[in-house]
């Protein structure tokens, strides 16, 4: 009796655990966490998902709609030796998120899940791939996505405080501090984040990051994105149907925004800053990347197409005329950034909100094969002012056989003219 | 009704213990049962049109755990055990323990208060969003008083179970009685937690904390429906003091 009971006792609790582990297995823990909110698909997931929504065969299909873009895709990854597009298409990092992303709920500190998460930002930043996304239906907390820049492996999704549309994210590598543009107290203004807080994030605290620093910008009306380029912070306004422009804000060599501190008592460093130089943009302008002396441009605006301009940098005002060269592009391009040769391109296109809206949306973080068109415009400055000297140097012995000549006819004159008066000076005598 | 009278009381601990574990997978991990049962309080909040489907929702769950529960335990001790746990309460017993589930109440108060301010995270301000619900919203006011009744329910039904069963004998030292109070507090503070509301490690604590002038209440009264009413009429007038401050 009393070991039958030991076995109905045993086998009870195997039972439950076996049923614990399968229930667990198939399911694994949590709940679906959001209602269905207007515009917001519901989800059941309780990470943030990964998975492409496109296969690379789409997304090969949609890339041959661009022929110069697809001529200068480059691996996302380490991988040089990808050659065809469905390979290269393949190291493409996956943009995070987009169906499900684990954030917090504005209103109530919440965590859950948003489904209506629409990448931004994106940009290089040592070992990791950094892109921004807000949620389109305003009820969750705007994140940035950390990935491994080379694996593309989603290590982390930082909650942002509030709902910035963080259009644009840089990063400073001699300070480590990691940019990103928002609006404070309903003026344009740029947070930072150090590399250390991004490493020490915990998602499981549930809790908004802290910025490292804020500084409000005086002179521009809204941070629509930003590039750190040469110890200087680039921060462009988006306008639709007018010029944009770009506002140059120096980095000091502590690795703060120079400016005015205003309350030193904070523990974050909030100052007021002046631009130094602006430059005006085409509308429409989404992304600004500088590299090598080059300034590239992302022009995009609805399911329409996408461009990238290439200026020469420095040209005071980027008009479409000056462009060295203007690619079509996928919609829905965001921000770019260039690093190491290569330009990081972000779409919002796959969007909740913008998905069925466009037929060719990405869900990939794209590069482009940068260094070799700036090496290719390089080449070309270099040729054409070899052109330049030679023509000089052919057009020198002309100049100097005319100065001869003109040399030669003004002696003539003189002597004709000396002659002339010796002529006067005779008749006279 | 009483099926297993013959089934030793270890067993029909485990019994109950197994029927818990499961309870907490299911009503925890992300299955469809689960999934659709699963709202919170801010989602009434958030919904314009919150009717009587939503209600349903977020009463279903708990509804079915109590009713799941108090089924099995009827078939595993029959009319005995339900005298033992649902002993008419007398007058004078009221007042008693609406004292005890005051000192209930304020510990849970000063628990959570404390942990906010300490900025231990918790459970997203349950406690304020069930506040304001009930005076601006009957209907919403009933559904949330419902939805923490039947939770609370489950575990004094849990844990006056396990108190009940685990009476030695008529001789008790105190390192029994100890080690019992120990393990309801434990079972208590561990039915706390759920997915939904996060932060573990502070659900558990309050929870079980609280549970011991619960489980005082209950050892005097051996009424679980008593002893969760008064807490629950107890914390609701805690939570009408709390929005009367707030607003």
């Amino acid at each position: 009796m009393w070991m039958k009971t030991r076995w109905v006792n045993l086998s009870l609790i195997v039972v439950t655990a076996g049923l614990s582990a399968l229930l667990i297995g198939l399911f694994d823990f949590g709940h679906v966490d959001i209602v269905k909110r207007p515009g917001e698909p519901a989800t059941t997931a309780l990470t943030t998902s990964t998975a492409p929504l496109y296969s690379t065969k789409a997304i090969v299909k949609r890339l041959n709609h661009y022929d110069d873009f697809a001529e200068l895709i480059v691996p996302g990854n380490d991988q040089a030796t990808a050659v065809s597009e469905t390979a290269v298409v393949k190291t493409f990092a996956v943009q995070p998120g987009l169906t499900a992303t684990r954030t917090v709920n504005t209103q109530t500190g919440a965590r859950e899940t948003c489904t209506g998460m629409t990448p931004q930002g994106v940009t290089p930043a040592g070992h990791y791939l950094l892109t921004t996304a807000y949620d389109h239906y305003k009820n969750h907390n705007s994140v940035l996505y950390v990935q491994d820049l080379n694996s593309h492996r989603l290590i982390k999704t930082i909650v942002l405080p509030g709902q910035p549309h963080v259009g644009g994210v840089a990063y400073d590598p001699t300070h480590h501090e990691i940019w990103l543009c928002g609006r404070k107290d309903g003026a344009a203004a740029l947070f930072g984040l150090t590399m250390t807080q991004l490493e020490r994030y915990q998602e499981s605290k549930n809790k908004p990051i802290s910025y490292d620093q804020v500084a409000t910008l005086g002179t521009i009306s809204r941070a629509s994105f930003v590039t750190f380029h040469n110890n200087s912070l680039y921060v462009g306004l988006f306008k639709p149907y007018a010029a944009g422009y770009v506002q140059r804000y120096t980095v000091a060599k502590n690795g703060i925004v120079k400016g005015d501190d205003s309350d030193s008592t904070w523990s974050q460093w909030r100052v007021y800053t002046e631009a130094l130089t602006s430059q005006h943009l085409l509308r429409q302008i989404q992304g600004f990347a500088l590299y090598r002396g080059y300034a590239l441009l992302s022009q995009s605006f609805g399911k329409h197409n996408s461009r990238l301009y290439i200026f020469k940098a420095g040209t005071g005002t980027y008009r479409q005329d000056q462009a060295l060269a203007v690619f079509k592009m996928p919609p829905h391009l965001e921000q770019i950034s260039a690093s190491q040769g290569k330009l990081y391109m972000v779409f919002e296109g796959a969007a909740h909100a913008y998905r069925h809206r466009s037929g060719r949306n990405f869900d990939r973080i794209a590069t482009m094969d940068i260094g070799g068109v700036i090496d290719y415009f390089k080449a070309e400055a270099k040729k054409a002012a070899k052109v330049k000297a030679e023509k000089a140097r052919q057009s020198k012995p002309k100049a100097s056989d005319s100065k001869r000549k003109a040399h030669q006819t003004s002696g003539a004159r003189t002597s004709a003219s000396s002659a002339a008066k010796e002529d006067t000076s005779d008749a006279s005598k | 009704m009483q099926v297993s009278k013959s089934m030793p009381r270890l067993t029909r601990v485990i019994v109950v213990l197994c029927a818990v574990v499961l309870l907490v997978v299911i009503g925890n991990t992300s299955n469809p049962l689960a999934n659709w049962f699963a709202i919170s309080a801010f989602d009434w909040f958030s919904k314009t049109d919150a009717g009587w489907l939503l209600a349903l929702r977020l009463l279903g769950g708990p509804v079915l755990a109590v009713a799941g529960l108090s089924g099995l335990l009827a078939w595993l001790g029959g009319r005995p055990l339900l005298q033992q746990m649902l002993a008419p309460v007398r007058g004078r017993t009221w007042w008693w323990l609406a004292l005890v589930t005051a000192i209930a109440g304020v510990v849970r108060f000063g628990l959570e208060t404390g942990a906010d301010l300490l900025g231990v995270a918790g459970p997203f301000d349950d406690v304020q969003s069930a506040a304001m619900i009930q005076w601006s919203d009957p209907l919403g006011f009933w559904v949330m008083v419902g939805q923490a009744f039947c939770l609370a329910l489950v575990t004094q039904v849990v844990v006056g179970f396990l108190w009940v069963n685990s009476q030695p004998g008529d001789t008790t030292s105190h390192w029994q009685s100890s080690l019992r109070v120990l393990a309801c507090v434990v079972v208590a503070g561990l039915l706390s937690i759920t997915v939904h509301g996060g932060a573990p490690l502070r659900v558990f604590v309050i929870g079980a904390v609280v549970e011991l002038p619960l489980l005082w209440g209950f050892n005097r009264t051996r009424n679980v429906i008593a002893t969760t009413v008064a807490s629950q009429l107890i914390w609701q007038v805690y939570l009408g003091l709390l929005y009367l401050v707030i607003a």
